[in-house]
């Protein structure tokens, strides 16, 4: 969807502020995730000073009321009003970090003027869990796969992506460039290929099918948490052909 | 208006130095070309001073064995200085920071430079900072008493602050963090929650004050 139009010189949309960049002396370009414009690139201008009334609406995680004027080549933020400073989560270095991986990869899936409202408001709903969470592995892996769905890559797991078939239970093979599940005997060990677990196998359904209130009263293992980190991280990897930057962080915080 | 094609119509030295100019930060192609004309305009003597100035940061410039600051030196000025209280250390972002500092003329202890701030987006992350060298300097100087961390006020210079919290707190050394609140000179109608929140926690006694 294309936002501009000759008539229309603002809008107004609720937002939540995934990267800025200075821009001169006192500018910055902020990186808004919007429910109707997809992504938006804004300069805002002099929020770098102390005495800008902009400058504290404007910082990486806040929701805020955004009134942006378009412009012909970059769009101006004009006004900005905070809803939620996600106050809980800047405490806590392990949610800050938490929010830098997730920021990155909404970022990453998400179109410049192109709208997905369920990306936003997967987004709200992981920010507004993130704020009491105790499993945070799990909301993460929660949130990969529902990111996914969103951006229209949900991996197969009920048929082989090879014969078409539906797929016994048991183990079986994670194909990265095909997306999805393949029949045990289709493993090679020179394609980009990962034996997954029944179990693995079983987990991930249940994160495809279920919302986060349901998912988190599951008890599932560590062990069948980091076997979907692994492919989970793999796919996207192959998905966006980049590593996600985040993750080293991400790591070296959970890890500590 | 069709934008002009610099390697159509300028000479390849001029095209390069616009190209040069542009990559500084704010400047765009139209302030480029307005900078090179200008330096084509300029006295010989004036623009071999200019380019000497140029090569000369770059090889002249080291970063100060103790804070990491820019120096011409081993050892900067503002470390060598035995009138500075050493066993305070401010930890900034960058060495702009420190003038700025400096400036208000009521501190003075000595300084540490990360040269950036945590920011996992863009690939940095605590390896990236010059925060092993803030660790070896602690574990070198006795000295030390405080580290006050001023790193920004913003996610990425609070992620940094409260990494440097974690790593130091086996230190037996008094860590602050700059106090945040409202600037001098603005309206409370303007502020925003955090701010408001946060020179809300942070008041102070007013009779202690004018004591």
């Amino acid at each position: 969807m294309k936002i501009s139009n000759k008539k229309k010189k603002y809008f107004q949309t609720e937002s939540i502020v995934l990267n800025l960049f200075n821009l001169g002396e006192a500018d910055r370009i902020v990186t808004l995730l919007t429910p109707n414009y997809g992504i938006i690139r804004a300069v805002a201008k002099g929020v770098r000073k102390p005495n800008s009334r902009m400058g504290g609406h404007l910082d990486i995680l806040n929701k805020i009321n955004s009134y942006v004027r378009i412009g012909e080549n970059l769009n101006n933020l004009s006004q900005a009003d905070t809803i939620d400073s996600y106050s809980e989560i800047k405490q806590n270095l392990k949610k800050i970090s938490l929010c830098f991986y997730i920021l990155e990869l909404s970022e990453k899936f998400s179109v410049e003027n192109d709208p997905n409202n369920n990306i936003y408001q997967l987004l709200e709903e992981v920010l507004e869990s993130i704020k009491s969470v105790e499993n945070d592995e799990l909301l993460i892996r929660w949130f990969e796969i529902k990111l996914l769905i969103s951006a229209g890559f949900l991996p197969e797991l009920y048929n082989c992506l090879v014969s078409g078939k539906k797929l016994k239970e048991g183990d079986h093979v994670f194909s990265f460039e095909e997306g999805g599940l393949i029949d045990y005997h289709y493993y090679s060990e020179s394609l980009n290929h990962s034996i997954i677990l029944k179990k693995t196998i079983k987990a991930t359904r249940f994160l495809v099918d279920n919302n986060w209130s349901d998912v988190n009263k599951l008890n599932i293992s560590q062990k069948t948490i980091n076997d979907i980190k692994i492919i989970m991280q793999r796919y996207i990897r192959t998905l966006i052909n980049s590593r996600v930057n985040s993750e080293t962080f991400l790591s070296l915080i959970h890890n500590n | 208006m069709v934008p002009l094609n610099n390697s159509q119509f300028f000479l390849t030295s001029l095209n390069r130095l616009i190209e040069s100019f542009r990559r500084l930060p704010g400047v765009g192609p139209k302030t480029a070309q307005r900078l090179a004309f200008y330096i084509l305009k300029m006295q010989e003597e004036d623009v071999r001073e200019f380019s000497d100035s140029l090569t000369d940061l770059k090889s002249q410039i080291l970063y100060c064995n103790i804070c990491q600051n820019i120096s011409e030196k081993l050892t900067c000025e503002m470390c060598v200085d035995k009138t500075r209280d050493d066993s305070l250390v401010c930890v900034v972002e960058d060495p702009m920071d420190i003038y700025v500092l400096d400036k208000a003329g009521i501190y003075n202890g000595t300084f540490h430079v990360l040269h950036g701030s945590i920011s996992p987006s863009r690939g940095i992350g605590p390896e990236e900072l010059r925060i092993k060298q803030l660790l070896e300097r602690i574990k070198k100087n006795i000295n030390i008493k405080e580290i006050i961390i001023a790193t920004n006020l913003n996610l990425e210079g609070e992620a940094t602050a409260m990494y440097l919290q974690q790593i130091l707190s086996h230190e037996n050394i008094k860590i602050t963090r700059l106090a945040r609140g409202l600037p001098s000179g603005s309206d409370i109608e303007y502020a925003d929650q955090t701010t408001i929140s946060h020179a809300l926690n942070s008041r102070v006694d007013i009779n202690e004050n004018i004591k």
